[in-house]
């Protein structure tokens, strides 16, 4: 029974030591996806904007916070840069959406 | 016998389908010609807008006297009446009409004057503005004729939202006290125009998903905090104002900036066409009311 014991151990600790190397090696990969995304984020964000202003459609604080995404990144705030460039596409979109259906729907606002 | 039967009604029957076809024809044409007619009919659906328009106000302020919008906020609470007519006493626009009165009667230095750029010398002209101009296809306001008037006689325009800009323009406003608005639409261009401006008057835009409309018809009357939001109707008749709140005068767009930017959506420039055009809609509806500008706002 000991001697079972014995036997199992070594593959337990190799089982840990994989699993623990995948996470390491998913995680780096994972931060990695992640930095791109952030700055991939950005430029949507950032093109969404552009677009919404086009249509004379901007919202005031969109600007400020693809701005403030863009800081957070050179200060490699990471994780900031990312909740300030969703919230900034979010923004953005919802701008583009509202002038759209101001577009088609502008009549139907006439108070009667 | 039997081929001149069928003859007869081969005969009849091509000359009932050429008689449908003929009264289709007349009934497409009819549809056209109507169709034609209500898209040229331009002058017919303003004053439609324009009777809806007071109309509404009517229904919603029944004590207030139609002429009294010109008041703006004023026509329709007391208590700020009050308060504004005491203002009024020693107007705080005063050295702006001073002030704009000697930028006016100063030639420029090639010995121009604004008087030359102006029908009537620039004197009790600003019920006619803004206008469209029918070969340049714009709108065209009081301040970017000023403007225009200032380059042509090799001179810096001026900025569009207060300053020398607002002064002139109350000079220009003060001689034209009690003269009615009466801006045209001459042409199906101009009411193109007056399309652009009442699309948006009545657009939803910036984070508070706010028309124009939203707050200056359906809710005008009603407290927003402290200030009371005034009618829409008569918007034009008392700019350039001294705004409290500015501690300075400020032309038109200038509170358009304002306005959107409370809203939340990025304010469009001073005389960009969409500003320009929506000044033509509001002043179009304001058509008959009497300009009492400069004047006082919170």
């Amino acid at each position: 029974m000991n001697s079972n014991a014995l036997h199992t151990r070594p593959a337990v600790s190799k089982s840990a030591l994989f699993i623990a190397v995948c996470l390491v090696i998913g995680s780096a990969s994972m931060t990695q996806a992640a930095d791109q995304s952030v700055e991939q984020l950005i430029a949507e964000a950032e093109a969404a904007r552009t677009q919404a202003a086009a249509l004379k459609f901007e919202w005031t604080t969109t600007a400020g916070l693809v701005n403030a995404a863009r800081q957070a990144l050179t200060e490699d705030d990471r994780r900031r840069a990312r909740v300030l460039a969703l919230r900034a596409r979010k923004e953005a979109r919802a701008a583009i959406a509202q002038a759209r259906l101001s577009d088609q729907h502008w009549q139907d606002y006439i108070p009667r | 016998m039997k081929r001149v039967l069928l003859y007869v009604f081969t005969l009849t029957g091509l000359l009932a389908l050429n008689l449908a076809c003929s009264e289709s024809t007349q009934e497409t044409d009819a549809s056209v010609s109507q169709t034609h007619t209500a898209v040229v009919d331009f002058k017919g659906e303003v004053e439609r807008d324009i009777a809806a328009f007071r109309q509404y106000y009517a229904n919603k302020f029944p004590n207030i006297d139609p002429d009294a919008f010109q008041d703006g906020v004023y026509a329709i609470d007391e208590a700020s009446r009050e308060q504004w007519l005491e203002i009024e006493e020693f107007p705080p626009y005063e050295f702006a009409v001073d002030s704009g009165k000697a930028l006016f009667e100063m030639p420029f230095a090639n010995g121009g004057t604004y008087a030359g750029c102006f029908a009537n010398g620039g004197i009790g002209v600003k019920q006619n503005y803004p206008y469209f101009d029918t070969t340049a296809n714009e709108v065209v306001t009081l301040e970017l004729t000023i403007n225009r008037c200032r380059i042509s006689n090799g001179e810096q325009p001026l900025a569009y939202k207060t300053g020398d800009m607002a002064s002139l323009a109350a000079y220009m406003a003060f001689t034209s006290r009690g003269n009615r608005f009466a801006v045209a639409i001459p042409n199906e261009a101009a009411y193109e125009a007056y399309q652009q401006g009442k699309k948006f008057f009545y657009s939803k835009r910036g984070q508070l998903n706010f028309a124009c409309a939203d707050c200056h018809m359906r809710v005008s009357g009603q407290k927003l905090r402290a200030d009371i939001l005034s009618p829409a109707l008569g918007h034009p008749t008392g700019f350039p104002v001294y705004r409290a709140k500015w501690e300075d005068m400020g032309t038109l767009h200038r509170r358009y900036i304002g306005c959107n930017r409370n809203i939340g959506a990025m304010p469009l420039a001073a005389q960009s066409t969409e500003y320009r055009n929506l000044e033509f809609f509001q002043t179009i509806l304001s058509n008959g009311l009497a300009i009492n500008g400069p004047s006082s706002r919170k």
